[in-house]
């Protein structure tokens, strides 16, 4: 006698299921996926190789870059490219080292980025009132009057 | 510019303007530290042209019924 498990009419789906690890894959993708960010940075960064160069680097801090391979990777002209790394650099945002002909940026300490970005054009507004932190916060105004006199 | 409090000797040696607010309770602190700051974008705001009653991309956090 035949099974009746045998006679069962088997259900074909119609579309193909993605198996766990592919499922988990996409997702782990659409997480890491860098374009999603691009977005979200679109407007208030104009510039969409400054906006690449930025991903690049402050997404994985502990890789560098160098000019031609960064063009390469990010699909970009070197000019423009270079444009940005001296901007990114002037703005203290990148270091850079040369190793034999080729100059490596790397993203510098974020710690006390903001107040390396003030010049003698740039008005700043402290609100130190006489609380808890306002020894600290004296010590950055020095600090901030400094770098813009600089 | 700097808000600082009634009597502050450091701060106000170095910055260009400062707003002098009353010394008070640490908790009710930034309560006046704010206002001015509120009353300073505000004219920034309206000088630079700006309809500060309509602010762009308000009416996406706002429903209007």
């Amino acid at each position: 006698m035949q099974s009746p498990l045998r006679s069962w009419p088997t259900c074909e789906p119609k579309l193909p299921l993605l198996s766990e690890k592919t499922r988990w894959d996409s997702q782990r993708r659409s997480r890491k996926n860098p374009n999603h960010l691009l977005d979200l940075l679109g407007s208030p960064i104009t510039s969409k190789t400054r906006l690449k160069l930025l991903t690049r680097f402050f997404l994985n801090q502990s890789v560098d870059g160098y000019l031609h391979g960064l063009s390469k990777e990010l699909d970009e002209n070197t000019n423009s490219i270079r444009v940005e790394l001296n901007r990114l650099e002037k703005a203290g945002l990148l270091a850079s080292k040369t190793e034999g002909r080729r100059k490596h940026y790397s993203p510098t300490e974020m710690k006390h980025s903001p107040i390396t970005l003030i010049d003698e054009n740039m008005p700043v507004v402290v609100v130190a009132p006489n609380a808890r932190h306002y020894e600290k916060l004296v010590s950055n105004f020095k600090r901030g009057m400094h770098v813009a006199e600089k | 510019m700097a808000v600082v409090n009634k009597g502050d000797t450091e701060i106000v040696q170095s910055a260009d303007r400062v707003i002098k607010i009353p010394e008070t309770l640490e908790v009710i602190t930034p309560l006046l530290t704010v206002t001015p700051l509120q009353l300073l974008s505000y004219y920034i705001a309206v000088i630079s042209g700006c309809d500060v009653d309509r602010p762009r991309n308000l009416t996406k956090a706002l429903t209007v019924e």
